[in-house]
């Protein structure tokens, strides 16, 4: 039984209360400090105070220096530099194949619409983008790898602002951030492919009741050292639903030509796939698109604001 | 146990797990003792230790679960760490009025994004006081100027 009075649970809660986790029971017993108008100003003070903390711990790190010492401790100096060679070599092919992934999922979108193939990696003819089955992709690779997949990790608007103002491109720097009320921001990614660049912004969603399965391999070892047989560990995590906006800018319409849907003074266009729905809408030569399981109408709401 | 008698194998997991995490270690240690001398004397002890040890990280713990479990049980060994010498604004202006454990519990819940069961296993206090914990590190996270 917690001995916390309410203003002491409700600081002890604040995150669940940003991230829409909060139970019925603790909603109940809170409801009256909820309904504060003073409280709800706490709750986006403690969502930006979150990212401004998370930014300032992260911003710290180990020199190379310090690292190498860490290293010695279990190696002599000398074996390091032969070791670190190879792991950069390791991680320059990894990049060069994750650049050739991402050619070959456009090419393959290419085919799939019946356009011509381009037959090296290095086209000279131009490469026409096609951002419906780039951001499918994009999105179900942001699904599986998060962590890895994200440019900039932060739940900070005024961070990720500040993220995008860094680019020299004036199509990312000032790209409009979208703001989708109870959705979690999980970071940013600046995703270039050639012919367009875009700027991504990810939300994820607790999914109340259901839960994903981790699966950890675990490697231990006996008192000589020796490796024992691998064993795996199982967490339950919630599950999330995610949310990504894209945006860029194109001299041409890229997308399929139809009558928008109109909501009030804002008209967007819908799109399906197998996995995710999509709107876009667009101002001028600025194209942003939603992806995601929501509906169309759901996505026309949050941005439109009504 | 000396260097010299460290397995192959006990070497690359020294050298490929506990050390790909050693920022991690940095990044708590650095949000407790508050300067970077501090910090880096404690995960140069932590890390000494394993290196020594060898050691899995716990049943059931995740690697970086024991390397944290291990600079807190460094840090509990210090003398006070001063706020004041900090040279990191946001951290003197964020943890100046916290004390040790407000700024462990602080940043192993809103940095790491740890549940109080981990936190519970991290710094070994009953999830109770964690809560305490939580909620006067977030007032003051909430009512700082940084």
């Amino acid at each position: 039984m917690s001995n916390l009075d309410k203003e002491q649970t409700f600081y002890a809660n604040i995150d669940k209360i940003v991230n829409g986790e909060i139970s019925a029971h603790l909603k109940g017993s809170l409801d009256e400090l909820l309904k504060d108008p003073s409280y709800a100003d706490k709750v986006e003070v403690y969502r930006k105070a979150r990212g401004k903390l998370q930014n300032a711990v992260e911003g710290q790190f180990l020199n190379e220096d310090e690292t190498l010492k860490i290293r010695g401790f279990a190696q002599d100096m000398s074996d390091i530099s032969s070791k670190e060679s190879d792991e950069i070599d390791r991680v320059g092919t990894e990049n060069k194949i994750k650049r050739f992934i991402r050619g070959a999922v456009l090419y393959g979108a290419l085919l799939f619409l019946g356009y011509k193939i381009v037959a090296s990696f290095i086209p000279e003819e131009v490469v026409k983008f096609n951002p419906l089955e780039s951001f499918t992709y994009e999105t179900v690779e942001l699904e599986d790898a998060m962590e890895e997949r994200i440019d900039f990790k932060s739940n900070s608007f005024e961070d990720v602002r500040e993220f995008f103002n860094n680019f020299p491109n004036p199509n990312i720097k000032n790209v409009q951030l979208f703001e989708p009320k109870g959705w979690t921001l999980e970071g940013a990614s600046v995703i270039d492919y050639d012919v367009a660049v875009i700027a991504a912004t990810t939300f994820t969603k607790i999914i109340k009741g259901q839960t994903d399965t981790v699966v950890e391999e675990v490697e231990e070892y006996d008192e000589n050292g020796e490796l024992l047989a691998p064993k795996t560990i199982e967490t339950q995590v919630p599950s999330k639903d995610i949310l990504v906006h894209y945006s860029f800018f194109s001299e041409e319409n890229r997308f399929p030509q139809f009558d928008p849907t109109v909501v009030g003074s804002f008209s967007y266009y819908p799109f399906a796939s197998d996995k995710y729905n999509m709107i876009m809408w667009n101002k001028d030569k600025i194209y942003n698109v939603l992806v995601g399981r929501l509906t169309p109408q759901d996505m026309a709401a949050y941005v439109s604001g009504n | 146990m000396s260097k010299s008698m460290l397995s192959e194998s006990g070497v690359e997991y020294y050298l490929g797990t506990l050390c790909e995490k050693s920022d991690d270690g940095f990044q708590f240690a650095y949000s407790c003792a508050l300067t970077r001398e501090k910090a880096l004397e404690v995960v140069f002890e932590a890390y000494q230790a394993f290196s020594a040890e060898l050691p899995t990280p716990g049943e059931g713990d995740s690697e970086l679960v024991g390397i944290l479990k291990k600079i807190w049980q460094i840090i509990q060994t210090k003398d006070e760490f001063k706020a004041d010498k900090s040279e990191n604004k946001v951290f003197s202006l964020l943890f100046a009025s916290l004390s040790l454990n407000e700024r462990a519990v602080l940043s192993l819940t809103d940095f790491f994004g740890f549940q109080p069961e981990v936190v519970e296993q991290v710094l070994s206090l009953p999830i109770s006081e964690i809560e305490a914990l939580l909620s006067k590190s977030r007032h003051s996270l909430v009512n700082s100027k940084f």
